[in-house]
């Protein structure tokens, strides 16, 4: 199909009038596109400001067997919305309102489209918490979080967005709309098809409602920036601070390849030259953080830390706290290109892993840029270089497959957040096995009959 | 873990990693949603007009790309620090189009055009002006009858200004059509102690022209300001307009010919006048209202003299409430091209501060006052914060 028929069109404006529809290549050029910078021509774009429409928008794709894409902030670095087979792709722009925050209920509501950043803003505002906190908080949705599982910074802590998932309503192909799942917090009642849609990359209906688990907010929080001169004291500080019997919200790493690109982005706090830093952040109430932060500092001071910083007012942190969240831009400075993995492997093989990845980056002689969030087991691995060095773009690919497999062998998974999206797709069976693939299949077939969900996309 | 540096740090040229930043803070993607008019939509497209691949009309991405604001809010959250205005301005001054030539002659031609326009403005309802309709409600917004009432009364002077010479720059709205502002800035000034010199035949700092991509009277305007200013015998140049500071700032980076030390020199001697003000002491009227809201300009905000002044007059009278995608709508060229785009972002601009029967609003941008005032629903008085000093 390379445009729509006559007839679906004039469904489609009467559903979506004005400018809710666009058909123009300039104007949907831009949602063909998302972070992992792959591209795809969609055949329309719309733009519903409803759960009606959408409905609407479902039944008229499955009798027309048009692929679907939902859309949210595109920051998904795996593809996961590219229209790569021609469809329309769903832009949830205009469905981004926070329905409800209830502090009795300990309940958020959401449209799908709202950025998780104002959500954690609005819950902040009333004593609450909501505890994901992905990288791209502040300008990722919600939906895109729930469609990928996004994990982020506190995931060690706090767990990722699926521990906080209480009910989602979504559109089906066909146009059935499902209210799954609660305000409850305990909710045992059949299947958990709520949290199935969690990390499912809108392979099975379209999201258009999310009903959060919230916190009380912790009273207070602190940060410490600890910067060593290699990695194996980085590395034995994280360790000793989890043997000390904290447990931090955060612990991210961030290697010397890390602190001199984000030196070439702004001003940083590290010396030029630094090798390894540890971003450790902890909360609680006032009291009882003063104490952990002293048994923190403890843990961190024998490990010899070249530059030891912390951070206790809400700017400071964010000062800090802002190096990490630019990394996934900052490597650029290294080439025009980048591939990225982010696998996790059993919290003990950290270590081990970090290692031997710098061991095929030598071999390889390519760059491999290593970071993130240590303490849950998750690292971001980075391969920079310059597509059009088909020598170089060769080794890379040797790279990333090396770093997979040993992965694997290490008793990791191929994405510990990113999800599978298209990237990962030649992956997916190595790593789930084909009795479990075809599982995945199955389900995927017994909620969308005729694929027109994000088709070719996450398994 | 880490890998050698050294190979990989020859310096490259930035490009939009479509990370999603400019999204959070692009005022027009916020009223609209329209993801296609994001700052990261208009490089994607500036991409592919160059991409045999794709098969993009050049005049239809154009006006696409020319629908922007101009505040540079993207520039500031890009990690690569690629600015969406630029990219407009570069864009239009390899493809003129007929939008920039009539903002040429807009600002360009502002002593003709302005006052004019202001009388058309007052008959706007019985014509149809097509695109400039919306305009021209921002001009009738400028009618003096519309003026906000002074109350707060400077009663004292500290001696400042004593042994300085300056020269006030009004722009193109204290120019044509709001004197007052040129006036009370001249007594404020007289009142510190300067030596205040005539206008020595200053124009528009020629910012806008620069959005609309029209370098060349662009220059040309610049080049008279700075010959001005020279023959005045290079006194310090007093700002009241947030955006004519950013404009007037930027000829630093322009080449008008400079002599040895006179960039830094004239990037010394702008001054704006909130940095000023609050050398003075002022006594606050019956007639003040109960609450004023502070609209922080995309442009020339600075180091935040207009809010630090205000701030310190008005204490808990005002709000300084703000947020990263708010902006008046004025900016750029979208007032022309795309005039139903701009009373968007104006219209949510004002359900932000939601100010109420009563309430004031301030701001020191001429431009942020023609939209704000021209958008605001009866009762509420928007104005320049000159307008409430006596």
């Amino acid at each position: 199909m390379s445009t729509l028929p006559h007839s679906l069109l004039r469904s489609l404006q009467a559903v979506f009038p004005g400018d809710a529809l666009i058909l123009g290549q300039e104007e949907t050029l831009t949602f063909g596109k998302d972070a992992s910078r792959k591209f795809a021509q969609p055949l329309a774009v719309v733009r519903p400001e409803n759960t009606e429409q959408c409905s609407e928008l479902l039944r008229l794709a499955q009798e027309w067997r048009v692929p679907i894409y939902a859309r949210g902030r595109a920051t998904n670095v795996v593809g996961g919305c590219v229209p790569t087979t021609p469809g329309i792709v769903v832009s949830t722009a205009r469905m981004a309102k926070i329905l409800d925050i209830d502090g009795d209920d300990f309940v958020a509501v959401c449209q799908p489209g709202v950025v998780t950043g104002e959500l954690q803003e609005a819950a902040k505002a009333k004593g609450l918490l909501y505890a994901p906190d992905p990288a791209s908080a502040q300008f990722s949705s919600i939906a895109g979080n729930i469609a990928m599982n996004a994990g982020g910074l506190r995931a060690v802590k706090y767990g990722c967005t699926r521990d906080w998932v209480l009910g989602v309503e979504a559109v089906m192909p066909g146009g059935t709309v499902l209210r799954l799942g609660s305000r409850c917090h305990k909710d045992v009642a059949g299947l958990d098809l709520a949290r199935l849609f969690v990390g499912s990359e809108g392979t099975l209906g379209l999201i258009t409602e999310a009903t959060l688990k919230l916190l009380p907010l912790p009273e207070s929080q602190a940060t410490l920036l600890a910067v060593f001169p290699n990695d194996d004291q980085a590395l034995a500080a994280m360790r000793d601070v989890f043997r000390a019997g904290i447990l931090p919200t955060a612990m991210e790493f961030m290697s010397g390849d890390v602190l001199w690109a984000l030196g070439r982005l702004g001003s940083v706090p590290w010396p030029e030259g630094s090798k390894a830093a540890l971003l450790i952040s902890i909360d609680g109430s006032r009291e009882a953080l003063k104490h952990d932060l002293e048994r923190v500092r403890r843990a961190v001071e024998p490990n010899a830390p070249s530059l030891l910083e912390q951070a206790s007012t809400p700017e400071e942190e964010d000062a800090l706290w802002s190096h990490r969240r630019q990394v996934n831009q900052a490597v650029f400075v290294y080439g025009p290109d980048k591939s990225s993995d982010d696998i996790a492997v059993p919290r003990g093989r950290v270590g081990e892993t970090v290692k031997r990845i710098s061991e095929i980056a030598r071999n390889l002689n390519v760059k491999i840029i290593t970071y993130g969030h240590l303490g849950d087991g998750n690292i971001h691995v980075n391969y920079v270089f310059d597509a059009s060095d088909q020598d170089e773009s060769r080794r890379i690919k040797d790279a990333k497959a090396q770093v997979l497999e040993l992965t694997l062998s290490l008793g990791g998974t191929i994405t510990g957040e990113h999800g599978v999206g298209l990237s990962k797709m030649g992956w997916i069976a190595r790593k789930v096995g084909p009795d479990a693939l075809a599982a995945m299949h199955a389900v995927k077939a017994a909620l969308d009959p005729l694929g027109i969900m994000n088709p070719g996309k996450g398994y | 873990m880490s890998t050698d540096t050294t190979a990989s740090q020859a310096p490259r040229e930035p490009k939009c990693v479509f990370c999603g930043r400019c999204l959070e803070v692009c005022p027009l993607f916020a009223a609209t949603g329209k993801e296609e008019l994001s700052p990261r939509a208009k490089f994607a497209l500036n991409t592919a007009l160059d991409d045999p691949d794709h098969d993009i009309a050049a005049k239809a991405a154009l006006r696409l790309t020319g629908k922007c604001l101009s505040c540079g809010k993207c520039e500031k959250a890009c990690p690569n620090k690629l600015c969406a205005p630029r990219l407009v301005t570069e864009m239009r001054a390899a493809n003129p189009n007929i939008r920039s030539v009539l903002w040429g002659l807009w600002v360009g031609q502002a002593k003709v055009l302005w006052p004019m326009m202001a009388t058309l403005s007052r008959f706007a309802p019985h014509f149809r002006y097509g695109r400039l309709e919306s305009m021209l409600s921002g001009l009738k917004a400028l009618d003096a009858g519309k003026a906000a009432e002074p109350w707060v009364k400077a009663v004292s002077f500290e001696a400042c200004g004593r042994g300085r010479k300056a020269v006030v720059f009004p722009g193109c709205v204290a120019s044509h059509v709001r004197p007052q502002w040129n006036e009370t800035a001249g007594k404020m000034l007289r009142g510190m102690g300067f030596d205040l010199l005539p206008n020595p035949g200053f124009t528009c700092c020629a910012c806008t022209l620069g959005h609309a991509g029209l370098k060349e009277p662009q220059r040309q305007m610049q080049l008279k300001n700075v010959q001005a200013w020279r023959d005045a015998g290079r006194p310090e140049i007093v700002v009241f307009c947030a955006t004519c500071r950013c404009g007037l700032k930027g000829y630093a980076d322009a080449e008008l010919g400079w002599e040895l030390g006179e960039r830094e020199r004239w990037v010394h001697a702008l001054t704006p006048l909130s940095s000023l003000a609050g050398k003075a002491v002022y006594e606050v009227r019956d007639n003040a209202p109960d609450k004023v809201h502070y609209h922080a300009p995309c442009h020339g905000a600075g180091a935040g003299q207009d809010q630090k002044f205000l701030s310190g007059l008005l204490g808990k009278r005002l709000s300084t409430r703000g947020k990263k995608n708010l902006c008046c709508g004025f900016g750029g060229s979208l007032k022309l091209s795309a005039p139903e785009l701009s009373d968007q972002v104006a219209k949510r601009c004002l359900e932000f501060y939601a100010p109420e029967q009563g309430e004031l609003m301030l701001s020191g941008c001429a431009g942020c006052v023609i939209q704000l005032r021209a958008g605001a629903p009866a009762g509420i008085g928007v104005g320049h914060w000159l307008e409430i000093i006596s």
